[in-house]
């Protein structure tokens, strides 16, 4: 892998921030939410807008620097990854996408200095049901509700609202009232549930007045390889906690890793890692298809291997104190809340044989 | 060569169906597996309908299936106050009967099988607990157990221990198995919390400081303990099998109701090809877990177990339990995640690890599959 000088200085000092930082957090990230002062750090590092350009306002580091960060906080802490995502490719990228207006300019502002932060309304995108919409009224308010709400408590929400001619992209920066579920099974540490929307005129900012949705779905689309840096951060943290596991483990006599199915089915999924991370900071970033290749099977590579890891550990790996079973749940989670898997397998399908394919 | 289920264990099935649908509500199940506390209510109920009984062993294991079909933390809760009585049952004297069984088997007491330590799980000859025989024919046990299904809540358990030290090359001699009692001086049990699933399940790490077993407190003969806990896994991993099968078979309900919901609003994806496959995929292995489980389960009810026929069973619904989550969760992507097949995602992982990982499982299958006295 071909890193430049700027990545590899970013990711010695991602790595040196995240055992410093992330590490010892990362428990009560799971119990309790992402730590203030965790997120004021991230903002110092530029990490919480380091996908958008310095002229927005953003860290603006090159692309593969940022799947660095996102790759190297995922081995410690998924859910503060996927929440630093969120806040870069969903919040940011959706409004980046457009002008920025004062309001937009401000949410920025306040999201990268990690005092505020933003969530995005993926509903239509996720379900498959025919979710619940929203609506921009005429008096210029948005009302209706969410349910798949990723970091609900979020002082910024980014949404399509229906207009009579098609869909805005909004920023709410107030009417939105959460309520929060239980006990999620992925990304604890960010949150998870539904909002009630009903924002005042004054709390409304239209972004763009057309393309609502194409707007999520572009900043969604934009950032698979960032998904992606997060599945292969996952992969490649649970599979060397495994086989840590596996040289230190005995039984029946002998170390685990002497075990030719588990030595082989371990040597193979790390062969498939580097296959996958090797294709993350090649090609992912070159265009539409090559980020949902990436996504598709970086997130599948999360899967597989945290239940590989799983079943290395044992009864152990069962337990929240391996921290092997955080993995199991999150890369499921990572699967459901980076997009559509079977309208992305459509779209590649469609891609690489054609319109028509994949219809019957 | 019948595939039909007999009358009484159709009745049975539905019986339990209908109890699983009623009394493990979807708050239930949620509050249990949030909490990590064991539903006595339940455990309670489902011994008054007569779902613990080991004079109907069919009826045990149907019912195993069709609660854990619904909630698998639940159904394994309300079945699993008598786990490891059948050790008692074959092997055990008139007076344990009297004193251990009997009691399980009216409803009042609770009984768990411990064999697991912190350094042997699938090695079961490894275990390090010992019994040190005294005075008086008595003897000490010394050790610690983890991973105790019913570990906080159980009255006794029966449990091996090392009586004589591991030979080389005949490590499974000098096991003996003894009942416990929890009320016994120098017992110890902390529950184990943080599991990832089967939440609604008490599990705990036993811990045993000079506890003095009485000598009529041997089950069997002392040393033989390991051909009794090998008989017992030829009983309990046939139960675990239908616990995988009712997992398997709940994320195929699912699918369908889901899918169902999808056509209903005209949504293309429930007409794809793609889509049917899935079922027919799904399908397919849960019938197969399905035909291997009640297929060993035969063998073992008529007291003739076929211990490869029962590691096949519970390998391949344990792989079944674990796939068939895996594809629907994948397929229903955040309208999954958001149901209680999460949960199901979380209860079926252990299937694959608990009375035997599929790796032992695999290597029982390879090792006995010669020793067949017909081609069964």
């Amino acid at each position: 892998m071909n890193l430049s000088e700027e990545n590899r200085l970013i990711l010695s000092m991602a790595r040196e921030f995240a055992e410093k930082y992330v590490e010892p957090a990362a428990v009560e990230i799971e119990k309790s939410g992402i730590p203030g002062e965790l997120l004021d750090r991230m903002s110092e590092m530029g990490y919480l807008s380091a996908a958008l350009p310095e002229e927005l306002g953003g860290a603006g580091v090159e692309k593969s620097s940022y799947l660095l960060i996102l790759e190297t906080i995922a081995k410690h802490s998924p859910s503060l990854s996927f929440y630093t995502y969120l806040q870069n490719s969903l919040v940011l990228g959706a409004l980046s996408l457009h002008h920025v207006t004062d309001a937009a300019g401000a949410a920025i502002k306040s999201i990268a200095s990690g005092r505020k932060s933003g969530t995005v309304i993926l509903d239509s995108v996720l379900s498959a049901r025919g979710a619940s919409s929203l609506e921009l009224l005429e008096e210029g308010s948005v009302a209706g509700s969410a349910e798949y709400v990723l970091n609900p408590g979020a002082d910024y929400v980014v949404a399509a609202a229906d207009t009579k001619d098609g869909s805005a992209l909004c920023l709410l920066d107030g009417g939105a009232w959460p309520s929060v579920h239980g006990h999620s099974l992925g990304f604890r540490g960010i949150g998870f549930g539904s909002l009630v929307i009903g924002s005042a005129r004054a709390n409304t900012h239209v972004i763009a007045s057309t393309g609502g949705r194409q707007s999520v779905e572009s900043a969604l689309s934009r950032g698979n390889c960032a998904a992606a840096a997060i599945a292969l951060g996952m992969a490649e943290s649970t599979i060397e906690r495994a086989v840590d596991y596996a040289k230190g483990r005995k039984t029946f006599g002998s170390r685990l890793v002497e075990y030719t199915p588990l030595a082989h089915s371990l040597s193979s999924v790390m062969a498939e890692i580097e296959i996958c991370r090797e294709y993350v900071y090649g090609k992912a970033a070159e265009g539409e298809k090559e980020g949902l290749v990436a996504k598709l099977h970086a997130t599948q590579l999360a899967v597989s291997a945290s239940k590989l890891s799983m079943q290395v550990h044992g009864g152990n790996g069962y337990f929240e104190e391996y921290r092997i079973e955080k993995f199991y749940r999150d890369a499921m989670a990572l699967n459901a809340f980076s997009g559509n898997r079977n309208a992305d397998r459509e779209r590649l399908a469609r891609m690489l044989l054609g319109d028509g394919s994949a219809s019957i | 060569m019948d595939f039909d289920l007999p009358d009484d264990v159709r009745a049975m099935k539905k019986k339990a169906r209908e109890f699983a649908v009623r009394e493990f509500t979807p708050e239930i199940a949620a509050k249990f597996d949030e909490e990590e506390n064991y539903p006595d209510d339940i455990r309670r109920k489902a011994f008054s309908e007569g779902y613990i009984d080991m004079s109907n062993p069919w009826g045990m294991l149907v019912a195993m299936e069709e609660f854990c079909r619904v909630d698998a933390g639940l159904g394994l809760s309300a079945i699993v106050p008598a786990f490891g009585s059948e050790v008692v049952m074959l092997f055990g004297s008139e007076e344990q009967k009297k004193n251990y069984l009997e009691p399980v088997m009216r409803g009042e007491k609770i009984s768990g099988f411990a064999i697991t330590d912190s350094g042997a799980g699938s090695d079961v000859a490894g275990i390090s607990a010992t019994l040190q025989k005294v005075d008086g024919g008595d003897y000490l046990l010394n050790g610690q157990k983890t991973f105790i299904t019913n570990g906080a809540i159980a009255d006794h358990f029966y449990l091996l221990a090392r009586s004589s030290p591991a030979m080389p090359d005949k490590r499974h001699r000098g096991l003996t198995m003894v009942v416990v009692e929890s009320r016994m001086e120098g017992f110890r049990a902390t529950q184990l919390k943080g599991k990832l699933g089967m939440r609604a399940t008490n599990t705990a790490e036993l811990t045993f400081n000079n506890v003095r077993i009485p000598a009529a407190n041997v089950i069997g003969e002392e040393g033989r303990a390991f051909y009794y806990v090998m008989t017992f896994f030829n009983i309990s991993r046939i139960y675990v099998a239908a616990q995988a099968l009712g997992i398997a078979q709940g994320a195929l309900d699912r699918l369908k109701s889901y899918i169902a919901s999808l056509k209903a609003s005209g949504r293309p994806i429930a007409s794809l090809e793609s889509t049917q496959f899935l079922v027919a995929e799904v399908a397919s292995r849960v019938e197969a877990a399905r035909l291997l489980t009640y297929r060993a389960a035969s063998y073992l009810f008529k007291f003739n177990p076929d211990p490869v026929a029962t590691s096949i069973a519970k390998y391949y619904a344990a792989e079944t339990a674990t796939y068939a989550v895996t594809r629907v969760l994948e397929f229903m992507g955040a309208d999954g995640i958001t149901t209680d097949l999460e949960r199901a995602y979380r209860d079926a992982k252990i299937m694959e690890i608990w009375e035997g990982t599929s790796e032992v499982e695999k290597l029982i299958i390879a090792r006995m599959i010669d020793q067949r006295e017909d081609a069964r």
